[in-house]
């Protein structure tokens, strides 16, 4: 895989940006027999539906993949899944001027997912719903984790040179055709355009703690899962990961290579579920 | 006067960290690194681990803190920080130790989380957004190709990053007393945010809600020498034993 990495030098937000925006050759679409295939690959790997659903985003790939990976425990919001959340939506609310600070927009994020938990058309343990029932101290902690996601990545860009990007759009999810309780989902953060004829594009995705060997893997099934949602258009041309904890940033230029690659690591991240699927059955 | 940030800082302390540790980095494994925090790097071999109420008492305060920089107020210390300390989910084994105590040992908690929250609202005042105030910030260093990782959480940074001028500003609140090692605690933090952002900090500071005592200084280039000799020292002691 071809990666690129920031200037070192200061601004690291001026440096970042200038590799997010660098010129690349326009990429190809994703290959439909990769998509085709890998489909009928993971139908015949799939664990019976009764099962239950797969979301498998990088996360849930790698752990899948891991000797022990660790038992799966039913979702329930936390401070530290709902920044995410709020925190690209108040950057949004920030890049486009609506609110002037991070905190500021955070709060205003939280009413709005309160006053829409108020409409009977959101089911009861949406975000919204778990947000108006929050303790005064959980909302506390749930607007200090959203303030500082939105403060890295606000801080980690140059956003007046991002013209059309979007920020906080929903996570694209490709339900595998055969087997649509299996899914696959890209976490990134933001979209850049790079050149409207072509249609290009590059992707930013936030994580956190550090970089690690797998990091790349990451970027990559963020490609992926890209390339899977939208045929029609060119794969992205790079995925760029930000680690604002360890204040590294690395772009994956993404090739034909890169979705295969992935591709190879989903199909043997299913391989591993279904042994421990098998394997939980049989206890 | 705000110092001018040497854009050539960083790298020469991470090039003289690299040199330093290089023997020690060669004999430990990548997939499991010395990890190093600032206590653990101006401390001596043996730290003490802090037993459970005082483990609670510290989580709960630094819950406390991040409600004051986010919120502006607190309502009922004990309930506030449990109930944001029960939402996290790594820290059910703690709440369920909280939950065990039986009913003295938890009014006491209690009366001592409430009594850090008098001296955390004397002293942290209401925070203007635009200074881009940020809670449980989570610093981390790699050296040596990761074999060697520092990690740290201040509890407070305020500032955008650095560019022309030291710009960044860290808050360490402790629920014990401040003491010889404080300011070598805080220059390793400023040390990780150093090698993280290419750009040292303006200003680390230290406030102990046991005291209400306050440590402040400015980064220099001693408090970053200081700290790079503490973590090379660290190292050293800790690398074959880990």
């Amino acid at each position: 895989m071809k990666f690129a990495y920031p200037h070192p030098t200061l601004p690291r937000a001026t440096a970042v940006t200038d590799m997010l925006l660098a010129d690349a050759e326009t990429p190809e679409r994703i290959d439909p027999t990769l998509r085709r295939v890998l489909a009928a690959r993971i139908v015949a790997l799939a664990p019976h539906r009764h099962a239950g659903s797969i979301r498998l985003d990088s996360y849930a790939v790698l752990q899948a993949r891991r000797e022990s990976p660790e038992a799966a425990t039913p979702f329930s919001w936390s401070p530290r899944i709902a920044r995410r959340i709020l925190g690209v939506a108040a950057t949004q609310r920030v890049v486009a001027g609506i609110t002037s600070t991070p905190t500021a927009a955070v709060r205003a994020e939280i009413e709005s997912a309160i006053a829409r938990s108020a409409d009977s058309q959101i089911r009861p343990g949406s975000l919204g719903a778990w947000l108006s029932e929050a303790p005064f101290g959980v909302l506390g902690a749930v607007i200090g984790e959203a303030t500082t996601y939105a403060t890295e990545l606000l801080t980690a860009l140059e956003w007046e040179r991002l013209a059309g990007g979007s920020v906080g759009a929903a996570d694209p999810v490709w339900a595998v055709p055969g087997a649509p309780w299996v899914s696959l989902r890209g976490r990134r953060d933001v979209t850049v355009p790079l050149n409207d004829d072509a249609g290009t594009y590059a992707l930013v995705v936030v994580r956190s703690g550090r970089m690690t060997a797998s990091s790349h893997e990451d970027l990559a099934h963020v490609a992926l899962v890209e390339g899977l949602t939208h045929p029609d258009r060119p794969l992205p041309t790079r995925v760029v990961g930000l680690w604002p904890a360890s204040g590294k940033a690395v772009s994956l230029e993404v090739t034909k290579e890169t979705t295969q690659s992935a591709a190879r690591i989903v199909v043997s991240a299913m391989e591993h579920l279904r042994k421990n699927v098998g394997a939980r059955s049989a206890a | 006067m705000r110092p001018r940030i040497d854009p050539l800082l960083a790298g020469g302390l991470r090039s003289w960290l690299e040199d330093d540790v290089a023997d020690v980095a060669l004999t430990l494994d990548p997939s499991a690194p010395l990890l190093l925090s600032p206590r653990t790097a101006t401390a001596g071999p043996l730290i003490t681990v802090p037993p459970l109420i005082a483990l609670a008492r510290s989580v709960l305060v630094s819950n406390l803190v991040a409600q004051r920089i986010s919120l502006g107020e607190v309502r009922h210390p004990m309930d506030d920080a449990l109930s944001a300390l029960e939402a996290d989910h790594f820290q059910r084994e703690l709440v369920d130790a909280i939950h065990s105590l039986d009913q003295s040992a938890f009014a006491q908690l209690s009366a001592e989380v409430a009594a850090h929250d008098t001296v955390l609202a004397r002293h942290l005042s209401r925070v203007p957004t635009s200074w881009l105030p940020r809670s449980n910030v989570r610093l981390t260093a790699a050296l040596a190709g990761s074999r060697i990782v520092v990690n740290a959480v201040a509890n407070v940074a305020l500032g955008a990053p650095s560019t022309d001028f030291a710009s960044v500003c860290f808050l360490d609140v402790t629920t014990s007393s401040l003491d010889d090692l404080t300011g070598r605690r805080l220059g390793v933090l400023a040390l990780i945010e150093t090698l993280r952002n290419g750009a040292l900090p303006l200003r680390v500071a230290s406030l102990s809600t046991a005291t209400g005592d306050v440590f402040i200084t400015d980064v220099t280039d001693e408090v970053l020498a200081t700290a790079v000799a503490d973590v090379v020292h660290a190292v050293h002691q800790r690398g074959g034993t880990t």
